[in-house]
């Protein structure tokens, strides 16, 4: 909506048919999103665990307690917290390094573009195959090239470095959204800008620091967003390069809300980590879309 | 300014072979003997040879891809019937409470998989709807319908006001307006938004791991239990994903323009 008087509502006969082009959508939405969520907030007050044959006790807020005391939430917690600040740092770092070489590239821009896209198209689960191939000891090209420089090393398999080998297949995945969003921001900055600070003498860093930086900095604040809530929902590519492991050394809480329910089958827990996931991205959305209602205002 | 040049050429070559390495790893795996894929140093020239793949789809593999397409394209066909008109809606009708129902909208395609799958679970369990396609198809509207809502609200935003007052006054309903004006117009972002739910549908692994055991198992969720073996087959997970990323890849490319704007479309406003 820019500017202008506002429309009047919609009524009448009219407002009966846009009703039912409207009503299906919303309907489903409600049955296979606001109904479970309902009946997930439910399931998180009681006791219910697949391997109990008496079956379930409403106990209130028991599992709530339980979660703060938890010492594997707790862990998770510093897992999650560490993938996404891992994760999103580098993208955005690599992002901002490569952005005015890209900006700037005059053939092959198309090339660029579209094999920036391949990573984040492919499944995710190919993703998480690929680098567990890569990485493998015996087969794995990356511990060939690594081989070079000394650094041969079983990554998934080590305690030690297994979240970060988990992480850097992320970066791959998402580097390129990262890019190709800061590409578009950059394209935005007018040409005069860049040319008027020259002319002023200003040096490329000055540049990129006082010009280039503040302009596309609402929309790093964005994406950084963004890739916070898939970090925290990410959940296929830890599935199938680690599982969790070694041990739960790369368990987020999204893994261990998995493992509660779906291999302990502790209905009632996992839905109490559920809820929390759920609460914890609500928070995250809500402050997203603030932002960008700030940032639409401030323009 | 040559120097800029090489650096820039550096870069960019540099980029290539960190995104594109390997993805080229892993379809010349598929077409390696094992002898190959493991010696070192790396073979980089060979003949191919097609036994993973011959291998993979004499086995169960075949299934699996059927059931992906299934499941993939019965929840796009859902999505697009119950979108469409909705966006449409969401674009043009004035009423209180729109601009919150958009962002509800907007929020839903955030949730963890996890938080759904979880009670949707113990829903299926009692509706007998575990390990079957039907209740993929209908779960993936969790995702795939917010964001085919909001993506083509924008394109029928989009829509001249002129052309709809031009059917009305022909006397179209707003309904005939919809169907004989707006979708036409927007053909090419209806296609665009269907491929991309499309691949989605496709890649989805949470919710197909945790509600299909056996029947219903797609070929992504297929290729995670290939670990499960005594003896990892590498040659028949490189060609099964291979053949698992091929039709995306393909369909990404016809469409790279498009879906650029809807995969980074989130964040570049609405």
């Amino acid at each position: 909506m820019v500017g202008g008087e506002k429309p009047p509502a919609t009524r009448g006969a009219e407002g009966w048919l846009y009703l039912l082009m409207l009503a299906p959508a919303v309907m489903a939405l409600v049955a296979v999103v606001l109904v479970p969520l309902g009946y997930l907030v439910y399931t998180s007050l009681l006791e219910w665990k697949l391997t109990n044959p008496t079956g379930q006790a409403f106990v209130g807020a028991a599992n709530y307690i339980t979660m703060i005391r938890d010492p594997d939430f707790w862990h998770a917690m510093r897992v999650t917290a560490v993938f996404i600040v891992g994760s999103v740092a580098l993208q955005i770092g690599l992002g901002l390094v490569l952005v005015e070489s890209l900006a700037t590239l005059r053939w092959g821009a198309t090339l660029v573009r579209t094999s920036l896209l391949l990573p984040m198209v492919i499944p995710p689960l190919v993703v998480g195959l690929i680098w567990r191939i890569l990485y493998d000891p015996t087969a794995g090209l990356a511990n060939y090239l690594l081989g070079f420089v000394g650094l041969s090393h079983p990554w998934l398999a080590d305690h030690r470095t297994a979240l970060g080998a988990v992480i850097m297949t992320d970066v791959w995945e998402w580097t390129p959204f990262v890019l190709l969003i800061l590409l578009a921001s950059y394209a935005a900055i007018p040409e005069a800008v860049h040319e008027a600070a020259a002319v002023d003498g200003a040096t490329r860093w000055e540049r990129f620091r006082f010009i280039t930086l503040p302009m596309i900095r609402p929309m790093l604040v964005t994406v950084a967003v963004l890739r916070m809530i898939d970090v925290i929902r990410e959940f296929a590519k830890i599935f199938v390069t680690t599982g969790g492991g070694p041990g739960t050394t790369t368990e987020t809480v999204n893994m261990y809300t998995y493992r509660q329910g779906f291999v302990y089958g502790d209905i009632g827990y996992a839905a109490t980590l559920g809820v929390f996931m759920f609460l914890a991205i609500l928070t995250l959305t809500i402050g997203l879309v603030r932002l960008e209602r700030r940032l639409a205002e401030a323009a | 300014m040559r120097l800029r040049g090489l650096a820039v050429a550096a870069v960019v070559g540099l980029l290539g072979i960190y995104f594109l390495l390997p993805l080229y790893h892993l379809v010349t795996m598929s077409l390696k003997t094992d002898v190959q894929t493991f010696a070192s140093p790396p073979v980089w020239i060979f003949r191919p040879v097609w036994d993973h793949y011959r291998r993979l789809l004499q086995g169960k593999f075949p299934n699996f891809l059927v059931n992906s397409l299934l499941v993939s394209g019965g929840s796009v066909l859902v999505t697009m019937v119950l979108g469409t008109p909705a966006a449409f809606t969401l674009a043009r009708a004035r009423f209180r409470g729109r601009r919150a129902l958009l962002l509800c909208i907007l929020g839903t395609r955030m949730l963890p998989p996890i938080s759904l799958a979880l009670p949707v679970f113990v829903a299926y369990l009692r509706l007998g709807l575990l390990d079957s396609r039907l209740g993929l198809v209908l779960v993936f509207l969790t995702f795939n319908l917010p964001l085919v809502i909001w993506l083509l609200k924008g394109f029928f935003d989009e829509v001249p006001d002129s052309l709809l007052d031009a059917a009305r006054i022909d006397g179209c309903s707003i309904l005939g307006a919809f169907a004989r004006v707006a979708v036409p117009y927007t053909s090419p972002g209806i296609l665009a938004c269907t491929i991309l739910a499309w691949i989605y549908a496709w890649n989805e692994f949470t919710f197909t791991l945790i509600l299909a055991r056996r029947d219903a198992i797609t070929a992504t969720v297929a290729l995670a239990s290939f670990f499960d073996l005594e003896k990892v087959a590498w040659g028949s997970i490189a060609a099964g994903s291979t053949l698992t990323m091929l039709p995306v890849v393909m369909f990404s490319l016809l469409g790279r323009r498009f879906l650029i704007r809807g995969l980074t479309g989130g964040a570049l406003k609405e």
